[in-house]
């Protein structure tokens, strides 16, 4: 098996006196795509939050390429190479949208530039068509595309989506389901963050379920699709 | 590549009226001094400083995101600088004396942000305030400050490239009108130039989510110790331009209120836009100058004026005439 390109082992992270995450460990080798499922409340965007960096954990490690980054700034594990596409999208509504581009693009970790603005508008033709426009002109879907091609800008290793396609359109959700493949063709390890199982295990190598702040399954899609009684028991499907 | 104006940020006019707008002022301030009493070119020229203070306040708070009460001391500094430095009776040329203001200021500002950065929000306000009232009572009541009375300094000669400009003493105060007015349009220009820099842009970014920016990678303090940094070098130009012009220093102008006047002239005149500073700091020069004429209450109109500028013009004066309501902070609560 390849080394890890991001882990987190044994994370224990709380928001006060809530214990949201209770011993979970987590790795995505290069190239791997991740499906991370569970219902609302289970601690999934409180896992991708603790791994960047941006929520603080109890204990627990965090690591990129080996090299612990526990509780290190974000943007120092940004930098290595790890790009968040963040619920809600996080799109800066006073920047134009090829602003929104402009200010995170950079080389890779390796130096590589694969991803430019050009590149990224070639991807999402609506966004080029909006250019010009205020971030906060567009569209939810094309926000979506936005954030994503922002986040591909850094030229990343990693990519972590949460919940991309949540209160999109069937149509656009479609478009960010074809691109997140596209993103996996591309060689770029993908965390994806989802409650759409027919997608998720279509798209991804693994799947990993939380219940809890604890992790419950960890395989393959196959296995989860088998599996009637645990999809029920903690997914609702 | 594709076209996309990109010479536009959130904080400079959008259309072309706004723009000329801007240069009939700077005209009409340029001509001011040769159709006005002598004391209302010197009141023009108090409204200048104090727009140069509250312009590089406004780097922080518009621009930002960052409401300082430690900025004035930066001002007040630079003006000390300005009187520690000169020997009694000899006048140093502008030369020395502005770069050295700015310099000590900027490096104060340096020192201050590395500590005051860490925080954020309420707790930013509280401590900018505390560490410019260490600066404040480096001053107040020593000797190093001249005592509660300030001290009268030599003024700084307007000179440069071996230069000066040597006024008869009734004309004085065009040529300090004129050095504070280059200043003002400079800082201005400066600024604006800045903003529309991937620099200005991630100011922007920090001011709407900082988490966001570190999230893409982005090292925010760094950025906003450069931009506090900065500020603080540029409120030195507008403290060395107070003790040019009135070539006497006092414990006040390094007082907390100095950030809170300033602050209060960038709300009158607009946070949305790096004009509105200018606009606050003449309107509120002028207010105080009418309002002193009609009561010796001056500050109770002052205040009831703002507040109706407030509740009616949340854009400030610079909102004026502006048909588009959306202020650009759309997502600030998203």
């Amino acid at each position: 098996m390849n080394a890890p390109l991001i882990s987190a082992e044994n994370l224990h992270t709380y928001y006060g006196e809530s214990h949201i995450l209770r011993g979970v460990s987590l790795a995505l080798t290069p190239g791997e795509t991740v499906g991370l499922m569970g219902r609302n409340g289970m601690g999934k965007s409180t896992l991708i939050r603790t791994m960047l960096g941006l929520v603080k954990s109890r204990s627990g490690r965090v690591s990129v390429d080996g090299t612990d980054v526990t509780n290190a700034q974000p943007f120092r594990i940004a930098r290595r190479g790890i790009a968040y596409v963040p619920e809600g999208r996080g799109i800066f509504a006073s920047l134009r949208t090829i602003e929104n581009l402009t200010l995170a693009e950079r080389p890779g970790v390796d130096g590589s530039r694969q991803w430019t603005v050009e590149r990224v508008l070639d991807l999402f033709p609506r966004i080029r068509e909006r250019a010009s426009n205020m971030g906060h002109q567009l569209s939810g879907g094309e926000q979506q595309m936005l954030a994503i091609g922002r986040a591909l800008l850094t030229n990343p290793r990693v990519l972590i989506l949460d919940e991309a396609t949540e209160g999109l359109a069937p149509l656009i959700r479609d478009e960010i389901w074809r691109t997140i493949r596209l993103v996996r063709d591309a060689g770029i390890a993908t965390l994806v963050v989802d409650k759409t199982v027919s997608e998720v295990t279509a798209v991804a190598d693994r799947v990993v379920v939380l219940v809890k702040g604890e992790m419950v399954f960890d395989g393959n899609p196959q296995a989860l699709l088998a599996d009637q009684a645990l999809m029920q028991r903690t997914l609702g499907v | 590549m594709i076209e996309v104006p990109l010479r536009t940020t959130r904080l400079l006019p959008h259309t072309l009226l706004g723009r000329i707008g801007l240069v009939v002022l700077a005209a009409a301030i340029t001509v001011l001094p040769w159709l006005v009493p002598s004391y209302y070119a010197e009141l023009v020229t108090s409204a200048m400083i104090a727009a140069m203070l509250a312009l590089s306040m406004q780097l922080l708070v518009g621009a930002t995101g960052l409401v300082s009460l430690g900025h004035g001391a930066f001002y007040g500094l630079a003006a000390y600088v300005v009187y520690l430095i000169s020997p009694e009776n000899v006048a140093l040329p502008i030369w020395i004396t502005l770069p050295v203001a700015m310099l000590v200021a900027g490096a104060a500002a340096c020192v201050v942000g590395l500590f005051s950065l860490r925080t954020t929000g309420f707790f930013f306000l509280m401590v900018t305030l505390a560490f410019g009232q260490m600066i404040f009572f480096v001053f107040h009541d020593t000797k190093l400050g001249g005592g509660t009375d300030g001290a009268y300094l030599t003024k700084p000669l307007i000179s440069a490239f071996g230069a000066t400009l040597d006024l008869p003493r009734k004309q004085k105060y065009l040529g300090t009108y004129y050095v504070a007015l280059v200043q003002l349009v400079a800082m201005y220009l400066g600024l604006a130039m800045l903003l529309q820099t991937l620099f200005g842009r991630a100011l922007e970014g920090i001011r709407v989510n900082e988490h966001r920016m570190r999230a893409i990678g982005f090292d925010t303090f760094k950025i906003k110790l450069i931009a506090f940094t900065l500020a603080g070098a540029l409120a030195g130009a507008a403290g060395h331009m107070w003790a040019l012009h009135r070539g006497f220093v006092n414990p006040e102008i390094v007082g907390w209120h100095q950030s809170a006047e300033a602050l209060l002239m960038i709300l009158l005149g607009g946070l949305g836009s790096l004009h509105g500073p200018i606009l606050g700091a003449l309107a509120l020069t002028g207010l105080g100058e009418v309002a002193q004429l009609l009561t010796e209450r001056k500050l109770l109109v002052e205040g009831l004026v703002i507040l109706a500028v407030v509740i009616l013009l949340p854009r400030g004066l610079a909102g004026l005439g502006s048909r588009n309501t959306s202020n650009g902070a759309g997502d600030r609560h998203g």
